[in-house]
């Protein structure tokens, strides 16, 4: 066979751009995978690598091309390994391809220049297209994905062969037959280049293969796991045809939530198995798909195969399936929610319609308790006023029929008739306070003290004290209520002191914490601090009536007057040495 | 007291201890003698539009000043006073409110009704004895009315 190489290495060389015009589709289509940029690349430098190779005695500078020829025909098969490194998502050893290409450049250049030797650039060449191969074959076998197993098996075959072919080419070229010249008609070149021809085709199509074979695995991959999540969904998911509503597939969830078997719904029209209680819904739907191409979170009422209601959130999408336009529809059962929403709102109904139930029943009793407060001090007052009335006529008029004993008798009558009026009044001051509207106004509480002081201590009384009253912040307040705060403080102090030998009461007031606190210290009895708690109740007393009179309201009108003003009453004390006793106005009274 | 077919006062007092007390004021200080206790509201109209038990009375023998509680039995005080106030005859006879009751609502709709004056009864014995005092001074001396 006489075969003309020249014309071989041309065929080879338009079959090569032929195969870089197949992996350069590839690369297009399949930009996202790594690695087919390289095998572009492997396939383009063969391509040019040989037209170097076929203009390398025309060129007048022969050496060059020689060199570049053979560089570009070397690195076909360097990039084809980067390139299956890539595929497979590994790392190519950059590092040997790097030390591999300055070694055979060298060793080029070497029997280029220095020597002139085709022969060893020939072993040179077969020997790292032979290693090449075999280092792809191992890698591709070793690290191929289960879903290419049957297209890497064969690359791999086909570069087994090649990698035989060139490393039997390499020792056959060094011991047994030396080549003399490049095109020189010999067998084994010629095997050589037909060889090229055969596997490089066999490569091209086994690449392709590959791609499209992990193409094929992605696509069946992508669809098991749709259907995956389609059926395992516990939601309901339907998938229908837009303009006419036939269902195309549903899922588990559907028959588990509509009580229809797949076989029953499959061809129909949601319509025809009337799972929307209002059809008007499924409309609605439909319209804002029509509009927007999504529906979210839809809230309507399902009718189940046995008639029974639930309540659906649907939401639903647009997409083409074989290019006409489906509806992909996921409705989540939310009876329960609905259920517990639609009970938690009749309970807080219930509760508020208890709230004001008892709301109701309490300014009842509150309004029972006044109008009765009411009663009992004007009827206590009738025969209070005839007990005072006929002892003072007694008193008056048959002074002389009694004795000493007898005119005693009638003086405690009439001492507990005064006392028994006083408490009246207290009640009914306590009462007023708790019931009326507070009117706030600016008051100059050392002002007031000072008052309130001269008028609740007698002249005689006056003389007996030490009045200390330090300047007092201003507040915002009810004047009478302050009023009677201060007078019932003071008194109190007046009172409690007077059996001492020394006899201070001091007044102060600072702010502190948005608050003004006030406070009243007397040098009297003081009291026991284990009964501080008990200072402000109504009718408490901390001593015994004959030592202090009082009916144990005083204190309990302090505590109501502030607590109406949102302050606080609190005090101190010390068995025989003296009590102070505070109050907290907050700095601004809102109307109340 | 029954017979007097005139008076100077007519104390409308359910209470006898009360209606006493205030009898025994205006006596002992010599203000009048002639004062008629009725002890409710409708005794207390009879009197005045001369009807029922005192029909034989008349109408023109009005009392010069009219004491009256406003806690009565069968008809209430304020519904005394409006009649009183209400008829020609009656409108001029001064109507002084001595009641126990303190109460804002009673008093207003007192003045409303056109009391003369209102008078919250003190407890204290003395106090309510200057008050009666002062009240008999005022309408029966002090006073001019259009009787006399």
């Amino acid at each position: 066979m006489n075969i003309d190489l020249r014309t071989l290495i041309l065929v080879l060389g338009i079959a090569n751009f032929l195969q870089v015009i197949a992996i350069f589709l590839q690369y297009r289509i399949n930009r996202t995978y790594p690695g087919i940029g390289w095998w572009l690349l492997a396939f383009l430098s063969l391509a040019v690598g040989f037209i170097f190779t076929l203009l390398r005695d025309g060129l007048p500078i022969k050496l060059i091309t020689i060199i570049a020829g053979s560089t570009l025909t070397f690195s076909g098969p360097v990039f084809m390994y980067i390139g299956v490194m890539r595929f497979l998502g590994k790392k190519e050893n950059r590092k040997m391809v790097i030390w591999l290409y300055v070694i055979f450049l060298l060793l080029y250049f070497y029997y280029t220049y220095v020597i002139d030797d085709i022969n060893a650039r020939s072993v040179i060449s077969a020997a790292i297209i032979a290693f090449y191969s075999f280092l792809t074959v191992q890698k591709l076998f070793v690290y191929k994905q289960r879903s290419i197993t049957a297209s890497a098996n064969y690359l791999c075959v086909a570069w087994f062969i090649q990698g035989s072919f060139f490393a039997f080419r390499a020792v056959d070229l060094l011991i047994a037959s030396p080549v003399s010249g490049y095109f020189t008609p010999t067998l084994i070149q010629a095997a050589t280049f037909l060889f090229v021809l055969i596997i490089s085709t066999l490569v091209t199509f086994g690449l392709i293969i590959m791609v499209n074979q992990r193409l094929n695995a992605e696509t069946r991959e992508a669809k098991e796991h749709f259907e995956l999540i389609f059926h395992t969904s516990p939601d309901a998911a339907l998938i229908t045809r837009l303009n006419d509503g036939v269902i195309v597939n549903v899922n588990e969830g559907f028959s588990a939530l509509t009580g229809f078997t797949r076989d029953e719904t499959l061809g129909k029209s949601t319509l025809d198995i009337n799972i929307f209680t209002d059809p008007a819904d499924r409309q609605k739907i439909v319209d804002k798909l029509s509009a927007q191409g999504i529906c979210v979170n839809y809230e309507a009422i399902f009718q189940r195969k046995d008639g029974s209601r639930i309540n659906g959130m649907m939401s639903a999408k647009v997409f083409p399936l074989q290019d006409i336009p489906h509806i992909i529809s996921i409705t989540r059962d939310i009876s329960a929610q609905v259920r517990e929403e639609e009970e938690i709102r009749q309970l807080n109904a219930e509760l508020e319609k208890r709230v004001a139930r008892r709301t109701a029943h309490l300014e009842a009793a509150n309004k029972a308790i006044t109008t009765f407060t009411y009663s009992i001090s004007h009827d206590l007052r009738i025969p209070l006023r005839a007990i005072a009335g006929f002892s003072q006529i007694l008193m008056e008029e048959y002074h002389n029929k009694l004795d000493g004993e007898g005119q005693r008798l009638l003086g405690v009558i009439q001492q507990n008739t005064h006392k028994l009026d006083q408490l009246i009044n207290d009640m009914l001051a306590l009462l007023n306070m708790s019931q009326n509207k507070l009117k706030i106004t600016h008051i100059d509480m050392t002002d007031l003290v000072n008052t309130v002081y001269h008028e609740t201590a007698s002249p005689e009384e006056q003389e007996k004290f030490i009045f200390d009253l330090q300047p007092l912040p201003e507040i915002e307040g009810d004047v009478a209520l302050m009023r009677m705060v201060w007078t019932n403080l003071i008194s109190n102090a007046i009172k409690f002191t007077l059996p001492k030998d020394e006899r201070i009461i001091r007044v102060g007031g600072k702010h502190e914490d948005g608050m003004n606190v006030f406070y009243v210290m007397d040098s009297g009895v003081g009291f026991n601090p284990k009964y501080a708690h008990k200072l402000f109740g109504l009718f408490e007393r901390l001593h015994k009536a004959d030592q202090f009179e009082g009916a144990g309201v005083g204190l309990a009108i302090v505590q109501r007057a502030v607590q109406r003003h949102r302050g606080k009453v609190w005090a101190e004390g010390v068995p025989d040495e003296g009590a102070t006793f505070y109050f907290s106005i907050p700095l601004r009274q809102d109307n109340p | 007291m029954n017979n007097f077919t005139e008076v100077d006062i007519l104390l409308v007092e359910d209470s006898p201890s009360d209606a006493e007390l205030t009898v025994r004021v205006l006596q002992k200080n010599h203000l009048t003698k002639k004062i008629k206790v009725v002890t409710d509201g409708e005794e207390a109209l009879d009197f005045l539009f001369s009807r029922g038990l005192y029909k034989e009375r008349s109408m023109n023998a009005v009392p010069r000043l009219v004491l009256l509680d406003l806690k009565l039995p069968v008809v209430n005080g304020l519904e005394v006073l409006k009649e009183i106030k209400s008829d020609e005859r009656t409108k001029i006879i001064p109507v002084v409110v001595l009641t126990s009751s303190s109460e804002d609502m009673d008093i207003f709709k007192s003045y409303q009704l056109g009391v003369n004056s209102y008078i919250v009864k003190p407890v204290d014995f003395d106090i309510f004895n200057k008050a009666v005092l002062e009240v008999g001074m005022y309408w029966l001396f002090l006073n001019k009315s259009p009787f006399k």
